[in-house]
């Protein structure tokens, strides 16, 4: 079975934690086993704590997230209608974060909750991350699994 | 669940025990907390993340801020935490070699100076 969401959400930092709830739940509620759904939940806290934190002050004030399963792999686009990402951040440099440093430490846990990300810009406006990840199940998951 | 704060001292130390999520929402309120104790004159502390259900990178800067207050004063912050998915977080961070982590905080207390 595939199973599709989308949200709209406020860019607002409330907006962070009932993005995640709602995602964890869904995939809990799917049957996605509970430490699978917590790090995808991870990951997406992240993605939308960029959202909230660096396409701040814009004239925009909402984004989306797209989240899917198909099969064992989950698929979670963030998008939002800021600037995009700076071209050093989609060439993939990475980015020195020193011990003392009280940012910067976000794309980290993305990419290290998640099996591939991706970062574009959208054609017209805005950022785009997606990520994806293999799912495990439940023994008593509500989804037939292949 | 939101966040919880509560702070005690013991043992000649601040135990801040945090509880439920600390994210980009609530991460302010722990600045707060931890800005408030080192403005107190309290610069030896100890965070106690046992009940703490999530924990993001936003998070993870207020600790690393709160680090840099206390030293400033040539004070220390020490971290109680055995859960699994939270220390990961610091291990992938590379904050395992920034925070002393012990399991309680009796252990903490005794291993402080």
């Amino acid at each position: 079975m595939d199973m599709r969401w989308t949200v709209h959400l406020p860019r607002d930092a409330a907006s962070v934690p009932m993005a995640r709830r709602l995602l964890v739940g869904a995939m809990e509620t799917a049957g996605v086993d509970r430490e699978v759904a917590m790090e995808i939940g991870l990951a997406l806290s992240e993605a939308c704590a960029n959202v909230v934190e660096h396409a701040r002050g814009g004239p925009y004030s909402e984004y989306q997230i797209r989240a899917g399963i198909t099969g064992d792999c989950c698929r979670v686009e963030i998008i939002d209608g800021g600037p995009g990402f700076p071209p050093d951040r989609l060439r993939g440099s990475a980015v020195a974060v020193g011990p003392g440093a009280e940012n910067g430490r976000g794309l980290m846990l993305i990419r290290a909750m998640t099996d591939h990300v991706q970062l574009s810009n959208h054609p017209r406006r805005g950022a785009v991350l997606r990520f994806e990840k293999t799912l495990r199940w439940r023994k008593d998951a509500l989804v037939p699994v292949s | 669940m939101d966040l919880s704060l509560s702070t005690r001292t013991e043992g000649g130390r601040t135990i801040v025990e945090v509880g439920g999520e600390i994210d980009v929402y609530t991460a302010p309120k722990l600045r707060e907390q931890l800005v408030e104790l080192v403005n107190e004159g309290q610069f030896h502390l100890i965070v106690d993340m046992e009940a703490v259900d999530f924990l993001d990178s936003t998070g993870l800067g207020v600790l690393v801020g709160g680090l840099k207050r206390v030293r400033a004063h040539e004070g220390s912050l020490q971290l109680v935490c055995t859960q699994e998915r939270i220390l990961k977080i610091f291990r992938i961070t590379g904050l395992t070699k920034v925070f002393p982590i012990h399991p309680s905080v009796a252990v903490a207390i005794a291993s402080s100076d």
